[in-house]
């Protein structure tokens, strides 16, 4: 932009000093240029807030699930899942079958990324298909204190057994993990 | 006999009746009558206006919504009997108002303005109700957001003023005026700021909010929402201002002078306070920059401009740095004495916790300073016996800076005040205060925390003092210019006639009158008149 008039110059309206000049004018173009800037970024925050918010439902319902299942178990009610109703059984298994045509959720899917993991071990920024999942830990009592839990990721092979203390996660907005639950299986 | 007509007792009471409307006007409504609660009124149907925007915004939030149903309703009743009384008062007062008294019908012309059919249509949608209009709820909560436009009841006159006071300026000059304090910038530039420092507050309160975490997990959308819309503020607002800063002398240069004001404190906040939404947007998935939001924080220091404290503290800081420098370095010497006795007598006894001098300089902080955590304290004979002494003596040597750094800004505060008197007493020497000279003083007092009232206790006393002083010698050139001042001059001087009459003694002074050649026959005339009873 030019070195312009100060206040104290020729009155406005001479041609030398119109009341609206170029640099005005350009200096309005950049002001829209953020504003849609701004406008856009914030569109985008919004959406993925809302996709994070739509994991977390979907997240929420699968903690809802297990904690019926968790009471059927206890009751030695039968669970509607067969792959999660036993002790022994994968859990990698079990969370399949949640989501398999004939599971409770067959329409659960990773809303946030369009190649990503439903299910995930943890929220790794490394592999931008986790983005979105939802985190199954499984939880060990700690030595000092019986009664609380460190938790950590799931390994393949982990099955299911009695009394496991199990922490439902997702992996959100800039891979944050926001915890949706914990469950006693 | 009773002389009192009926024609007599209807027009008492038609007078009672204007009596009372003007009243109402004049104290409620007439932004000319000076000292009364118009503005007042103005200012808590704004904020009013505000919370029903607020609260509106919330009802779509089914997790404040739905345990709060009662409270929202009622208040959204209180507000509109709040609304209804306004309108109401309105009419009622409409023929006193100068926009309408002079219309042959006063009150039919209050309501087909434009204002207060904005007024009508806040309130209209909620009494329709009762008369069998029956509307959906999502209609009706989009009709309340007709009552923002009751702001434009306070935005118009002040972007009105700021046309007039800025005719002829060009658009940069016009922005510079809008957004920086000067003499053209009216109550426009008021509400900018209102409206900037609300936002600061509000995006700080998020902040802190969604460090709560069952706050952050159900109103995580609503907080990106909000951090979006500040951040578009927030940066219209530093844009504006490093564009139109060259209208100030001091960054006159187009580029240059741009950076140099970009380098400034307050703009550097202003930079800081917009950055991590952008580089958090962009960045988010290369790199976790959850920790950049803390930075939001920083708006809070923005508040630093509509304030006068900070520069006060910062020049009572400049002032008697030497001194706070010196006593800090003392300060310094005594943690680490402490810090390294501490070691030395703990470190046997506590290996883990006085396992380290730079450790134990925490401890030292902490003693000092008289915190006293408990997480760390001496066990040994000798480290208790030291750490009294230490304890005792860090009282006096760390309380030394505060006291230093209180007096400094009282004495800061004293001196702007004595420089504000002097200015006052400069602007009176030609014995009277006109209206500029009057605002600005009032101006300084309002940016020193200073009341009207000391104020005005301040201009009478330096009046009192220039009489005093100077005789109260006669500012003819005012009077020639202003009848105002000759009339209050000539009474000022009936009074003090009056006093001399009072004060000395009537019979002798009477006798020196009645004396050849010693008063003229007006001077006779004007002492019979004034010591008649």
């Amino acid at each position: 932009m030019s070195e312009e008039h100060s206040s104290d110059a020729l009155p406005v309206g001479t041609a030398a000093q119109p009341y609206f000049s170029m640099a005005d004018g350009l200096f309005s173009a950049f002001m829209v240029v953020v504003l849609v800037a701004v406008s856009y970024l914030g569109f985008v925050t919004y959406i993925e807030g809302s996709e994070t918010e739509h994991t977390k439902r979907n997240a929420e319902q699968i903690v809802k699930w297990l904690e019926e299942a968790a009471k059927a178990r206890a009751e030695g009610q039968a669970v509607s899942v067969e792959a999660c109703a036993k002790d022994g059984q994968a859990w990698s298994d079990c969370l399949n079958a949640l989501v398999a045509e004939s599971g409770p959720f067959p329409k659960l899917r990773n809303v946030a990324e369009v190649d990503g993991v439903t299910f995930s071990k943890k929220c790794d920024r490394e592999q931008l298909n986790t983005h979105g999942a939802i985190i199954l830990e499984k939880g060990t009592p700690k030595p000092v204190d019986p009664s609380s839990f460190t938790f950590g990721p799931m390994d393949d092979a982990e099955v299911i057994a009695k009394d496991s203390q199990l922490r439902v996660l997702v992996c959100g907005r800039g891979f944050s993990v926001i915890k949706i639950g914990e469950v006693k299986y | 006999m009773n002389t009192h007509t009926s024609t007599d007792l209807s027009s008492e009471q038609a007078n009672a009746s204007v009596r009372f409307r003007r009243f109402i006007y004049r104290w409620l409504f007439d932004p000319n009558q000076p000292g009364n609660y118009q503005k007042s009124v103005e200012t808590w149907i704004s904020l009013l206006i505000v919370a029903n925007l607020v609260a509106l915004l919330a009802e779509n939030i089914d997790v404040v919504y739905a345990p709060n149903k009662a409270l929202f309703h009622a208040f959204d009743v209180f507000s509109l009997v709040v609304f209804t009384i306004e309108y109401v008062l309105r009419f009622y007062a409409a023929p006193e108002d100068d926009e309408f008294k002079h219309s042959g019908r006063p009150r039919w012309a209050f309501v087909r303005s434009p204002f207060a059919l904005i007024d009508l249509a806040a309130i209209l949608p909620f009494y329709l109700q009762f008369v069998g209009v029956t509307m959906d709820l999502r209609v009706l909560r989009a009709l309340r957001l007709l009552r923002l436009l009751k702001l434009l009841r306070v935005l118009v006159p002040a972007v009105q003023e700021f046309r007039a006071l800025n005719r002829g300026k060009t658009f940069r000059q016009q922005m510079y005026a809008l957004f920086y304090e000067t003499e053209t910038s009216g109550q426009l530039h008021q509400l900018v700021d209102t409206f900037v420092v609300w936002w600061v507050l509000i995006s700080v309160l998020a902040v802190v909010l969604e460090s709560v975490e069952s706050v952050h997990y159900h109103l995580n959308v609503e907080f990106i929402v909000l951090d979006a819309v500040a951040v578009a503020v927030f940066s219209i607002e530093y844009l504006c201002r490093v564009y139109s800063c060259v209208e100030n002398p001091e960054y006159k240069n187009a580029v240059w002078g741009r950076i140099r004001y970009a380098k400034t404190p307050l703009a550097t906040i202003d930079f800081l306070a917009i950055v991590p939404f952008y580089l958090e947007a962009l960045l988010h998935h290369l790199f976790d920059l959850r920790f950049l939001r803390i930075f939001r924080l920083m708006r809070l220091l923005k508040l630093t401009r509509y304030t006068s404290a900070t520069g006060t503290l910062l020049k009572a800081l400049q002032r008697e740095w030497p001194v706070i420098a010196a006593s800090t370095f003392i300060m310094l010497l005594m943690v680490v004495l402490t810090a390294s006795l501490g070691y030395l007598f703990e470190h046997e006894a506590q290996p883990d916790k006085f396992e380290n001098i730079p450790q134990a300089i925490y401890w030292a902080v902490v003693t000092l300073a008289s915190v006293g955590y408990g997480d760390i304290s001496p066990v040994t004979p000798v480290g208790r016996l030291m750490t009294i002494i230490m304890a005792l003596v860090g009282i006096g040597i760390f309380a030394v800076p505060a006291a230093i750094l209180s007096t400094a800004f009282n004495d800061q505060l004293h001196k702007e005040r004595e420089a504000m008197a002097s200015e006052l007493r400069r602007f009176m020497a030609d014995g009277f205060l006109d209206e500029k000279e009057r605002a600005q003083i009032f101006e300084e007092a309002k940016r020193l925390h200073i009341s009207e009232r000391e104020v005005e206790n301040l201009i009478e006393k330096v009046q009192f003092e220039r009489q005093r002083a100077e005789g109260a010698q006669l500012p003819l050139k005012q009077m020639a210019e202003n009848p105002e001042v000759a009339f209050e001059h000539f009474r000022s001087s009936i009074g003090q006639l009056r006093q001399i009459i009072a004060a000395g003694n009537q019979e002798k002074v009477a006798q020196l009158f009645e004396q050849a050649g010693r008063a003229t026959d007006a001077e006779k005339a004007i002492w019979r008149q004034l010591t008649a009873r």
